[in-house]
This record gives C-alpha cells, sequence and structure tokens, in this order.
C-alpha cells in the first residue's frame, strides 16, 4: 500500500469516467504531437534537401515552382533552359559548380531526373550496389524508388511520359538500372537518375557531345552550339557560388539580363515554411482546445469525485493521514490521468507519423516517420504534466481543508 | 477535585517523560485516558464541559446519553480531530495539545482505533486494502501475517479480497472493527457500535469489541446511548444536555 497504489485504486473504481479523461486528453496530445513531429520534420527535410544550393536558374516563371520543381521534385517545372545557357553560367568565374536537371518523364510515379554524377555528389549519397550510370538508358534509384517499384539491379523498367504519371511509356526505350543508392534521407530516395542524353534520345534530341561528362559542363562553351529552338534543354540548374558577394549579383543578373530566372531555395524555403506554418499554427491552436477540455474534465471529475470521497477522506484523516497526504494523493491522481493520456497521445501522434505516409500517398515525399522526438515535445510533455496537476490543485486544497470531525457527525 | 488540579496542574517537564513508550511500560501507573477542565463549544453554543474523568489503564469506559449531547464530538476531541475550547485530553498521559499537527495524526494513527457509527470502509479498497492502508497511513509496516491473524480472529479471513459493497451490516462492521485494531491502538473507539442491532447481534459485537480490546491489551471507549450495553462498563461517564 502506499499513494500511486491508493490514488489508482481510486481511478480504477471511476474507470469509465477516468478513461473518457485519459482518451479525451490523449486526443489533444496526438494532435500536438503529430504537428510538432510533422513541422520538425518537413522543415528538416526541406533544409536539407535544399542545402549547398546556392541558386536555382531556369526559366520564367514562379520562383517558388521553380525550386518545388527541381530542387524537390514535385511541381512542374516552368519551362527549359538551352544547354548552352547553363554552360555559360557554368563557366562564369563566380560559380563553382552546376547540376544540370532534365525532367519529363515517371516511373510509377517516381521522377527520372536526367543530371550528371554531380548531383549525387552533392547530397554525398553513397551507391549501395553498382556504379552510377555511364551510357544511355542507364539509371540508378535511389533508396526507397527502388524498395517501392521492387526494382533491383540489372532489372529494366519503362519510362512513362509526363510527370503526372498518366502518359504513355516510351517502350521503345527501356531503361536498366545499374546502380541503387543507399538511403540517405534526402530527395534522391525518390528519384530515378541516370544521364542527360538519355532524358533526351528518350524524346528524340540529338545531345551533344560529351554533355555527360561534368569536367565538360565548366569549359565545353566552346564546344556545345548555343541553345535555343530544338537544341538540347534541360529544366533547371543548381548553382553553388565560388565565392561570397556572388549572391548580390548573379541572381540580379540572371533576371535582369537573360530571359531566365534565378531563385534562391533558402528564400523560398523561407516563404514555404510561411505558408505551411500558417495551417500548422491553426492546428495547433485545435490541439491546444483538444487538451484544455480535457484539462477541464479532469478538473470536474476531481472536484465532483472529492464530493463523494469526502468521507473517505475524513476516514483517512482518522487511520492517521496527514492533510498533505490527502492532497497529494489528489494531487497524484492529476498526476496519472495526465501522463496516462500523455503517453496514450505520444503513442497515437507518433504512430500516425509512422503510418502517415502510407496512408497519405502525398505526405511520402516527406518522408515523415514518428521514430522521432521532434523539439517542442518535451515542452509539451512538461506542459501536459503542469496542468494535470494545476487541474487537480483546487481539489486538492479542498481535500486539505476538509472538515473532518463535522463530517463524521460532530454537530456545530 | 483535587485530582482535577493535578492532572491540570501537572508540570510539563514531568509530563514530557511520560511519553507513549513509557506509559505503555507503565501502565498500571498512568491512566489511558484523562479529561482536566475539557469545554467545547461551537461558536458560543456550549456543547460538552467535563471538569474531571479519566480511565485507568487495562479498564474500559463509556460515554453515555441522549442524542445531541456531544458524544460523538466527545470521541472526536479524544482522536484529536478537534481540538476542545477550553481544558486538555491525555492519552496515556501524552497531552494531545502538545503535539503539533502533524504529529498529533502519526500518534492518532497509532494510539488510537475508531470504529465510526456508519462504519465508512473505503470502497475503491477491498478489506485487505482497508486494513493495509490503516498500517501505511500510520506509517508502520505492511506485516501481512498480523493482518491475517486479525481477519481469522474476526472470522472474516475469507472476506479479504471482497470489496465493501459486497459486505453484509455485520460483515462490515468487523471489517471496520479489524481495521481500527490493525495497528495495535492502546485506545479503541467506538461510536454507537450497537444502536442499530437487536439484543442478540447488540450483545455480540460488545463481546467481539471488549474480548478484541483484551486481546491486543486495548481500552475500549465506547459512545453510545444504547442502555442494553452500559453495565459492561466499569468507567462510565453521563453526559447531559447542560453539563
Amino acid at each position: 500500500m502506499n499513494l500511486l497504489t491508493l490514488s489508482f485504486a481510486y481511478l480504477r473504481a471511476q474507470a469509465p469516467n477516468a478513461a473518457l479523461n485519459v482518451v479525451l486528453l490523449a486526443f489533444g496530445v496526438a494532435t500536438i504531437a503529430l504537428l510538432l513531429l510533422f513541422s520538425a520534420q518537413l522543415e528538416d527535410r526541406l533544409t536539407r534537401d535544399a542545402q549547398g544550393i546556392d541558386l536555382v536558374i531556369g526559366a520564367k516563371g514562379s520562383p517558388l515552382q521553380l525550386i518545388l520543381s527541381s530542387v524537390y521534385h514535385v511541381d512542374a517545372p516552368t519551362g527549359s533552359v538551352p544547354l548552352g545557357e547553363v554552360e555559360r553560367w557554368a563557366a562564369d568565374p563566380r560559380v563553382e559548380a552546376v547540376i544540370p536537371i532534365a525532367l519529363g518523364d515517371t516511373v510509377d510515379g517516381f521522377r527520372i531526373v536526367g543530371t550528371t554524377p554531380a548531383y549525387v555528389d552533392h547530397y554525398r549519397q553513397e551507391l549501395a550496389e553498382g556504379r552510377l550510370w555511364a551510357s544511355p538508358q542507364e539509371a540508378v534509384l535511389g533508396a526507397e524508388a527502388a524498395r517501392r517499384l521492387g526494382l533491383r539491379l540489372d532489372d529494366m523498367f519503362i519510362a512513362r511520359h509526363g510527370l503526372g504519371g498518366g502518359g504513355a511509356g516510351h517502350t521503345g526505350s527501356p531503361y536498366r538500372v545499374v546502380g541503387l543508392l543507399a538511403p540517405g534521407g534526402t530527395v534522391l530516395d525518390r528519384l530515378a537518375l541516370t544521364g542527360l542524353e538519355s532524358v533526351w534520345t528518350t524524346h528524340g534530341i540529338e545531345p551533344p557531345p560529351a554533355a555527360n561528362d561534368p569536367d565538360a559542363l565548366k569549359d565545353a562553351t566552346a564546344t556545345a552550339p548555343q541553345g535555343g529552338g530544338d537544341g538540347p534543354e534541360v529544366n533547371a540548374f543548381l548553382v553553388r557560388y565560388a565565392a561570397p558577394g556572388a549572391e548580390a549579383e548573379l541572381p540580379r543578373e540572371v533576371n535582369l539580363e537573360t530571359r531566365l530566372q534565378a531563385a534562391a531555395p533558402a528564400a523560398e524555403l523561407d516563404r514555404l515554411l510561411l505558408l505551411v506554418g500558417t495551417g500548422i499554427d491553426a492546428l495547433r491552436v485545435l490541439g491546444a482546445l483538444l487538451i484544455a477540455a480535457a484539462v477541464l474534465s479532469v478538473f470536474v471529475a476531481l472536484w465532483s469525485g472529492l464530493k463523494e470521497r469526502r468521507y473517505d477522506m475524513a476516514v483517512m484523516r482518522t487511520l492517521g493521514a496527514r492533510r498533505r497526504t490527502l492532497m497529494v494523493q489528489i494531487v497524484l491522481e492529476g498526476l496519472i490521468l495526465a501522463s496516462l493520456g500523455l503517453l496514450l497521445g505520444l503513442a497515437i501522434g507518433h504512430g500516425l507519423a509512422e503510418v502517415a505516409p502510407e496512408l497519405v500517398p502525398a505526405l511520402r515525399p516527406l518522408g515523415l516517420t514518428g521514430r522521432m522526438m521532434a523539439p517542442g515535445e518535451g515542452a509539451l510533455i512538461a506542459l501536459v504534466l503542469a496542468v494535470g496537476v494545476l487541474a487537480a490543485l483546487l481539489p486538492a486544497l479542498q481535500a486539505y481543508r476538509t472538515d473532518i470531525a463535522a463530517l463524521l457527525g460532530s454537530r456545530g | 477535585m483535587d485530582q482535577d488540579i493535578e492532572a491540570v496542574d501537572r508540570p510539563a517537564a514531568e509530563l514530557a517523560v511520560v511519553g507513549p513508550d513509557a506509559a505503555i511500560g507503565a501502565a498500571g501507573r498512568v491512566p489511558v485516558l484523562t479529561f482536566a477542565g475539557l469545554e467545547h463549544r461551537f461558536g458560543t453554543r456550549p456543547i460538552l464541559r467535563i471538569d474531571f474523568f479519566e480511565v485507568p489503564a487495562g479498564e474500559h469506559g463509556v460515554l453515555m446519553g441522549p442524542s445531541g449531547t456531544g458524544k460523538t464530538t466527545l470521541l472526536h476531541l479524544i482522536a484529536g480531530l478537534l481540538r476542545p475550547s477550553e481544558g486538555r485530553i491525555a492519552i496515556e498521559g501524552r497531552w494531545l495539545d502538545t503535539m503539533r499537527r502533524g504529529e498529533l495524526d502519526r500518534f492518532r494513527g497509532r494510539m488510537v482505533g475508531i470504529v465510526l457509527q456508519r462504519l465508512h470502509l473505503l470502497p475503491a479498497l477491498t478489506v485487505l486494502g482497508n486494513l493495509r492502508l490503516a498500517r501505511w497511513l500510520a506509517g508502520l509496516p505492511a506485516d501481512p501475517a498480523a493482518i491475517r491473524h486479525l481477519l481469522d480472529a474476526l472470522g472474516i479471513r475469507h472476506l479479504a479480497r471482497a470489496r465493501p459493497a459486497e459486505l453484509s451490516q455485520g460483515e462490515a462492521q468487523r471489517v471496520a472493527i479489524a481495521r481500527a485494531l490493525v495497528n495495535r491502538p492502546r485506545l479503541i473507539l467506538a461510536d454507537e457500535p450497537t444502536s442499530a442491532l437487536d439484543d442478540r447481534n447488540a450483545a455480540l459485537v460488545i463481546e467481539l469489541l471488549m474480548g478484541q480490546a483484551a486481546a491486543s491489551d486495548a481500552t475500549l471507549i465506547v459512545a453510545t446511548h444504547d442502555a442494553r450495553i452500559v453495565d459492561r462498563f466499569g468507567h462510565r461517564l453521563l453526559l447531559g444536555r447542560r453539563p
């Protein structure tokens, strides 16, 4: 016998009521935990995918769309960029490296990205098996894409035209899997990578010589044909600055002097998170309301329970209980309810985060997982425990003040 | 009257020596219960006035009087649940007013066992749980063997896992008695233990209480208006409407 078993005995004695309070609290906690996990992982994911990319240059249009399509691979590209432009900017001394991105096809919803091996190097992704692409129609799959497609080394697959997934199959030019990337927690996990010329040949465009050689890109300005018309094109290219200071001139130069646009992922990311953040804040208010309702319910349960238990409290005093003991018992019951609600809520929240990508395909690109603690969850735990104590405090004070002699029949 | 003054005016130093431990050792000398110049009022309304009364160790006492004469209040005063307006109460030579609040709670838990008129078993706990709680609240070790022995002695061992709601009135009363005895108190207080019972059961309950008190060498104090049982007590205190 101790305070804990005593408190549990009383909670068991009113199990339906206690269960209701726990579930109510759990819903609030689950909502907020899910939101915390979602926003933390979204931000983390988006930041990681944009890491080290100073600028994205592509066709004019929405800068956010340009970033979404070429960095995060979730939107349609804004248009196309002649290869000559890529080479021109690659040759600029303020530019350290460029990574071309050519889109257009998918395999079962996963994008096929024509690029250079520099793209893989940029994210420091390792090959789990095989090698990088060397000739046309060779592809390297990201870990998640390979898993979901069920493709292994040397398997063949047929690309579908268009990013929506409903396009016609390019049956004439199937791809062969030559390499599989190890999971890296970046956008590459969900891509199929290939050389630029694969994308071009699939779409009937004659590739320029040596376009797939990453070194060639930097000093190919003289040899490659200047862009325009039906020449080789990409959809965008990612730029890393050679020296600080470039961010002041380069984007302006691109935007004013060419038919292209330059967008900085960092700036667009901030805008994006601001937009997402507003929605998350609204949901957070909802979660807070749920918790508030639960706390009120815990308070009402303890308060009305106290009326029925006045005699029990008085009897405990006759058995030698101190006032403090009764008070602690009530607070402990509030704390137990809060803890159970917390545990259940965190389990539900993290469980939902873990299965959400399976249930909602649109969430898959986020790579949401419940197997981590989001920053802010510690504060959530502390907050819920604190309000659990708070809800119990008034009933506990009432228990402390109970006039036992009057309750037990001394006539006043 | 001499006795009265002596009790009230006993120097504090001497009283301090007669702690609960000392009192048990000198059970023959120190009275188990002493009232001295006791008065209690609710607001300005006087309830009780007892100049002097004491119950020697090893004997039992009864507080008699019709309803509304303050019997229950007096029991609460003895248990230290109420502080008297005037005068003092000592249990085994320890004056209750010399104890701090927490100390008094602990003292009550260990020295006094109370059988309330309406029993008031805790419904959330089993019979066993009720007894364990009493030991724990008094800060005593669990002692399951003693609890089993007590349940046997009262013939309610088979009810150990039952909840109070499942008990008959008679069974509940036995459990309440067991709970009052489980800490081996020096003083057992019972509030109207027989008033709701027929003659046969009233006699049984008094036998039970006296037998258990004797078994644990404790003093039984019963508050009652039940004329059937008062003869059983050597020390009687009659409470009236106008003390």
